[in-house]
């Protein structure tokens, strides 16, 4: 068998200027598409974070209408709140302030026997985990309101 | 072999034409990848801000159902008999009034639909109230140049108490 000749290129000269300016554009584009892909996953955990805090705002309002008096309510409201977002803000105490209507004008805490709904705002300071990777740290805070009606049946005091 | 006789002199030649063909090719890489990453993101935050949206529709639909079923006609209830009063379902009436206060909280514009008084399980009385509600998409695109959902949720009363309940 004949040995093969090496391969001589010749005439390359456009070509040479070209070598490597694929790799110099992969190293410019390279942490560009590394952001995008960090701003993809960001855009998730933003999602999954304000639906897990919008879910934890509806069962905090819902826990504050079954209590009896406003005290109670605002205690269930957060430990209804804290129970769903268990791990999930940062210092672990969601904050849920509830607040009183009655005729769609908000009343103050003593008109809980007489007032019509509740409602609870739920917020939450949260870490984006995926900026983590790269030790940066992301928070924002996240904010949910949900409102329900109290039984006007029930003896409120 | 019939074929044309390739050399090494034309092989080279293809090679650099091809190297040629190549420059800036990651550069249009770049800008595909960039734009399905966009589309991509556009998908998860407003697909998303729809599904988070359906159940908000949902909870202020039930929220005000259980407001109107809340509204009992007492009259009727002093001679033993358990209806939901008539003004319920009003403009000025306890739904209307929630899912105002409801939708004021949240920010977001949300709309009675329906709302009717009927029959539920075993003859109790029920509300069943439908609720529009429109949101601004945090990433105004193409589907999601408006985001706006609806959603029918039903209360019925249940009479007796917590632990026996009994027709009404």
């Amino acid at each position: 068998m004949r040995p093969l000749r090496p391969l001589r290129l010749t005439g390359l000269r456009p070509a040479q200027r070209d070598r490597g300016s694929m790799a110099v554009e992969f190293v410019l584009a390279g942490p560009m598409l590394v952001v995008l892909l960090l701003l993809l996953s960001a855009g998730g955990q933003w999602i999954d974070l304000t639906g897990d805090v919008s879910a934890a705002a509806r069962d905090s309002v819902r826990a504050a209408s079954f209590a009896r008096q406003y005290n109670e309510a605002s205690a269930d409201a957060q430990a209804a709140a804290q129970a769903d977002l268990n791990g999930v803000c940062l210092n672990n105490l969601p904050a849920a302030p509830v607040s009183l209507y009655q005729g769609g004008m908000p009343v103050g805490n003593g008109d809980f026997a007489t007032a019509q709904a509740v409602e609870v705002t739920v917020s939450c300071r949260a870490s984006l985990k995926i900026f983590g990777i790269f030790h940066f740290p992301v928070a924002k805070t996240f904010t949910d309101t949900a409102a329900a009606p109290l039984d006007p049946f029930v003896d409120r005091g | 072999m019939g074929g044309r006789k390739l050399t090494v002199r034309a092989a080279s030649r293809g090679l650099a034409g091809c190297l040629r063909r190549d420059r800036g090719s990651v550069s249009l890489w770049v800008v595909i990848f960039a734009f399905v990453t966009m589309v991509l993101l556009t998908l998860v935050v407003d697909g998303g801000q729809v599904m988070i949206a359906k159940s908000r529709a949902a909870d202020i639909a039930e929220q005000a159902a259980r407001a109107a079923a809340d509204d009992i006609a007492t009259g009727a209830l002093r001679n033993g008999q358990v209806a939901i009063a008539g003004g319920a379902c009003d403009g000025a009436g306890p739904a209307a009034g929630l899912i105002s206060t409801y939708a004021k909280g949240v920010d977001v514009t949300a709309l009675m639909r329906s709302c009717a008084i009927g029959t539920g399980p075993e003859g109790t009385p029920d509300v069943t109230v439908g609720v529009q509600v429109s949101i601004k998409p945090a990433i105004p695109a193409g589907a999601f140049s408006a985001i706006s959902v609806t959603a029918t949720e039903t209360a019925y009363l249940a009479c007796g108490t917590a632990t026996q309940v009994v027709v009404c």
